[in-house]
């Protein structure tokens, strides 16, 4: 057994070229698998607005549905024309989209303001809003709806909270959430909106031709290595290993370039979340990869199992 | 996938090889010599009859029970050597017995010492790619031996070789045969190895067709 892990293990060290760029492109896959599977997940946001601040209680009730899959807190004041919100950073899930120009803001004392009232105003300026003064990092395009100009700074300790943003899950029952939410705060509510959005926030056509490209480009990888693998199981066939022998080194191969596929997919995965989400761990991806690698090395090995019998009688010459 | 035609590849042979007996089949390609030693292999299974090796009917067993069989009775050369690219010479010729119960040692041991019966002693840690055709066929050679076989099946061993070096590979068989008292079954097309056989096969068309001894 030690002798064929070993044996595994020189075989992918001579194989290195193509093994990394198999779990490399698989990891695009996964990592494409995982982003849709994301956007689904993330089809509704319910933006809940209330009247009085909110309990830590109703937010924790709130935030704990099984369908949510985040939930931003925010607090918002009006001044004058004009509203400002302090948001934490699951706010930009939802936000980033919108934002047109420039970059959010990476502390309490930058900001990025909506459009209309940038336009008389420039990144790199100052707006003082209720005696604190903000550094303008961006503006955005104004998904909140407000009546009035915004101004959005972050907020990591968020005590005062009047208005929540929930990511919905793609299949749960919006009406059945959005009764819940009444019985829950009715008399707090001062509107509830449901909207769309989509979570792709860079050209998503130059996304879909890379993994078009990726798919097509591990489906030959795949065979080619299949082919190379099967040619070595007939050879140590006919050398004296038994088929036990031989799954235990298809199993050990497998797992290896799938492992190191589901760790990749991972990365990359996480990597887009935090670019694109700004946050890094997210269960569900987790899941999801471990899903697809195992059954990545399942189907990989019955393929292989498949083939290495259909050969053994057939193929003699090829040996 | 249904071929159109039913080829017979291999018919009415009947043979008896004694032990240490260096034997060659000759004839010429697509006359069922590859399919003849890959049926005394237990690689490929006959239509109907029997192969006996020390009394074991070799077409009657399972593909595990016939690897089993395999690993200790019968050592195996290819005619493009068919050696393992990412293993060094002395890992080549071990891979065998990786799944034996041998330990590493006496696995060394084996291999080192056929690494330089077959002149290749100064190669331990080469490659294959690093190796010349007569040199990879050397080790192809020791790797057939590393179970200790009493039988060794070598399809076209030279055919990938100049005839020089083709002929140095029959010569070393041949010692090997005479040496560790091993029958050989050679299955050439190339008639200048005629004089080193004990016995000569013809065979056309799937069949045996004369004898020589």
């Amino acid at each position: 057994m030690k002798r064929i892990i070993k044996y595994s293990i020189l075989s992918l060290y001579g194989n290195f070229l193509k093994v990394v760029l198999l779990a490399f492109f698989t990891s695009i896959c996964f990592t494409f698998l995982l982003v849709e599977l994301n956007s689904f997940e993330n089809g509704t946001v319910m933006i809940i607005k209330t009247r009085e601040i909110l309990s830590s209680e109703e937010i924790i009730e709130l935030a704990s549905q099984r369908c949510n899959y985040y939930t931003s807190r925010v607090f918002y004041a009006t001044f004058g024309n004009l509203t400002l919100y302090k948001v934490d950073e699951n706010f930009w899930r939802f936000m980033l989209r919108h934002i047109i120009i420039g970059v959010p803001p990476a502390n309490p004392f930058e900001a990025i303001i909506d459009f209309r009232y940038g336009s008389s105003i420039n990144i790199g300026d100052h707006v003082q809003v209720d005696s604190a003064m903000y550094t303008v990092v961006g503006l955005f395009d104004e998904p909140l709806n407000s009546p009035s100009r915004s101004i959005v700074t972050t907020s990591s300790n968020l005590s005062k909270v009047n208005m929540l943003i929930i990511g919905l899950s793609g299949f749960c029952d919006q009406s059945q959430i959005t009764g819940y939410v009444y019985s829950l705060i009715e008399e707090k509510i001062e509107r509830i909106t449901l909207t769309r959005e989509g979570l792709l926030t860079f050209p998503s056509y130059i996304f879909y031709a890379f993994v078009v490209v990726s798919f097509l480009t591990t489906s030959i990888l795949g065979v080619l290595f299949i082919r190379d693998i099967l040619q070595d199981c007939l050879l140590l066939l006919s050398l004296g290993w038994t088929t036990t022998n031989i799954k235990t080194y298809i199993l050990a191969v497998m797992l290896i370039i799938y492992c190191f596929a589901g760790f990749s997919g991972i990365t990359a995965s996480r990597m887009v979340s935090l670019l694109i989400f700004r946050i890094f761990v997210i269960p569900v991806l987790d899941g999801t990869v471990l899903i697809a690698t195992a059954i990545g090395i399942v189907s990989a090995c019955t393929y292989l199992r498949l083939l290495l019998r259909s050969d053994l009688y057939q193929g003699g010459e090829e040996v | 996938m249904k071929a159109d035609r039913e080829i017979v590849a291999v018919k009415e042979v009947n043979l008896k090889v004694n032990q240490g007996e260096f034997l060659v089949i000759l004839g010429p390609s697509g006359s069922g010599k590859t399919t003849f030693l890959m049926l005394l292999a237990g690689l490929l299974k006959p239509n109907s009859g029997k192969v006996l090796i020390n009394g074991v009917d070799v077409t009657t067993l399972s593909i595990d029970q016939a690897a089993l069989f395999r690993r200790r009775n019968i050592g195996l050369i290819f005619q493009r050597f068919i050696l393992i690219p990412f293993l060094n010479s002395l890992e080549n010729i071990a891979v065998p017995l990786y799944p034996s119960e041998i330990g590493d040692e006496e696995l060394r041991k084996r291999a080192t010492s056929l690494l330089q019966r077959v002149g290749l002693g100064h190669r331990v840690d080469h490659r294959p790619c690093q190796l010349s055709g007569g040199e990879q066929q050397r080790l192809a050679i020791a790797r057939a031996l590393v179970n200790d076989p009493p039988l060794v099946l070598a399809d076209e061993p030279t055919s990938e070789l100049d005839s020089a070096t083709g002929r140095s590979i029959i010569e070393l068989m041949k010692e090997l045969s005479k040496e560790k008292k091993k029958t050989f079954i050679v299955a050439t097309h190339d008639e200048g190895i005629v004089g080193i056989a004990d016995r000569i096969l013809k065979m056309k068309d799937g069949t045996l067709a004369d004898e020589q001894g």
